[in-house]
């Protein structure tokens, strides 16, 4: 028997398999089950890993977002008390080692401020200067003790309490407005600070992102008789019907060849698991790399 | 005009039979034939055929649905027809390329006499018995109306890889079928 005959005895069938597909006839009647299926296969195809992903994202991205605000929240409290900010066991719990160098920086931040509030010889020049000046003078006189301190500490409160002076002859008429400009530079120094501290905080966790990505697109490749089959760990990336392909190799020279061109849909015989006749190509054996849509894949046989 | 009453009219010898015929099933029949001979001219060669072999069965006949015993006759002519002009296999059209499909299935070289056609009908139809309404009516709608890949997966919303490796299965499955009845493919 060879397919001739088949194709002969096709034309003896059961006359009501005959009618039940002579769609022409009853064109009204609609294939829904499988269509139905096939788009909610498809819908599902996209929507899962548009979900997933998003799902990792948060994850991800939600412990960051908290240790920025609980960050902010104890630089706040650093600058309103810093000596109880320093003590408080809340703010240094969550701080990651990084996060302590910022709070290093964020007492001597604090520090300085003290010096640079109580910078007492610019503050005289300028009280010798103007009203507003001598105004501002009652802030200072309460910040003399730190001032001396200061004086005899770090060279960042001696750096500090030199800017000040410097600062002081132009804007100590107001010295809210340098307050105002101290906080705000001293708080972007802690956001910034904290900003560095939480890439080495949630190193662990983009690690595991990084290699669930990489699964992603982890495959296992099988060659036979022309047939190329891919099994993808995740899932295969979608509409790569209308991809184009390139599939290359190295000739007898160890030089770099194309051996083969095309679209994907002329030589896709399934998607799942994905399979691909490539016996058009006549590949000998040998290492090759197909390449589709930003997939490539290395196979040998 | 009811199936029952063409077939009475066949019946009579009433020649208006062929025109109620050509009204309810000319473009059916025309769509048949053109999947395999794929050209104008030749259809309607063959659904000329398809009318006189059906004024010539009637009255010995009465089939009940009238539709599938027009697509068998309109099917035989165009493939006897169709290898009448491609006496070489390979052709245009999507006849060749069902051929070389069903050459998948059976490929010995035993002599067509050898096969006992209905025997060999009446064990496909027991395959598809076997098969789900879709499956069966996408295996219909190749092998037996030739339609195009892309047609099938028009008409079920699939894409045309989708259909052929589903239609790689089920040759498969014919496969192993009839090898289970005994057949030497």
């Amino acid at each position: 028997m060879n397919g001739k005959d088949l194709m002969d005895s096709l034309s003896g069938i059961d006359p009501k398999y005959i009618d039940e597909a002579a769609y022409e006839l009853k064109d009204n009647q609609t294939f829904g089950k499988s269509s139905n299926k096939l788009r909610m296969k498809k819908s599902l195809f996209i929507a899962l890993p548009t979900a997933a992903a998003i799902l990792l994202a948060i994850l991800v991205s939600f412990p960051a977002i908290r240790r920025l605000n609980n960050s902010e929240a104890s630089s706040a409290d650093a600058y309103k008390d810093s000596e109880a900010a320093a003590e408080s066991p809340e703010v240094y719990e969550s701080a990651e080692p990084a996060y302590e160098e910022t709070d290093t920086d964020s007492e001597a931040a604090a520090e300085s401020a003290e010096a640079y509030v109580s910078a007492e010889p610019a503050y005289e020049e300028t009280d010798t200067g103007s009203e507003a000046a001598a105004e501002s003078a009652e802030a200072y006189v309460s910040a003399e003790p730190a001032y001396e301190e200061t004086d005899m500490g770090s060279e960042a409160t001696a750096e500090s309490a030199y800017e000040s002076e410097e600062y002081l002859p132009s804007e100590a008429a107001d010295s809210h407005t340098s307050d105002g400009v101290y906080e705000a530079d001293k708080q972007a120094s802690m956001k910034e600070a904290s900003e560095e501290a939480i890439p080495s905080g949630d190193a662990n966790e983009m690690s595991e992102a990084m290699a669930a990505a990489e699964s992603k697109s982890s495959y296992d490749t099988a060659f036979s008789n022309g047939i190329l089959t891919i099994e993808y760990a995740g899932n295969l990336p979608s509409d790569i019907e209308d991809s184009e392909y390139t599939i290359t190799g190295k000739d007898e020279n160890g030089q770099d060849k194309l051996y083969g061109k095309g679209v994907l849909k002329d030589i896709i015989r399934q998607t799942d698991p994905l399979m691909l006749d490539l016996t058009d190509h006549e590949l000998t054996a040998g290492s090759y790399t197909l390449s589709f849509a930003d997939e490539v894949i290395k196979f040998s046989f | 005009m009811l199936d029952n009453e063409i077939v009475d009219l066949y019946w009579a010898r009433n020649e208006s039979a062929i025109t109620q015929t050509n009204l309810k099933y000319g473009s059916y029949c025309r769509k048949i034939a053109m999947n395999i001979v794929a050209d104008i001219e030749d259809t309607e060669e063959c659904i000329n055929d398809t009318y006189l072999s059906a004024w010539n069965t009637m009255p010995t006949e009465r089939p009940s649905l009238l539709a599938p015993f027009l697509a068998s006759i309109i099917r035989n002519h165009s493939i006897t027809l169709y290898r009448k002009k491609h006496s070489i296999k390979r052709g245009a059209g999507q006849t060749a390329l069902v051929l070389d499909e069903l050459f998948e299935v059976a490929s010995s070289s035993t002599t067509e006499d050898m096969v006992d056609m209905s025997l060999l009908s009446g064990h496909i139809n027991g395959f598809l018995s076997g098969l789900s309404a879709d499956d069966r009516i996408i295996f219909v709608r190749r092998y037996f109306y030739v339609d195009s890949l892309k047609d099938i997966a028009d008409r079920f919303t699939m894409s045309e890889p989708a259909v052929k490796s589903l239609l790689f299965r089920l040759r498969q499955k014919l496969k192993n079928h009839l090898l289970k009845e005994g057949y030497e493919l």
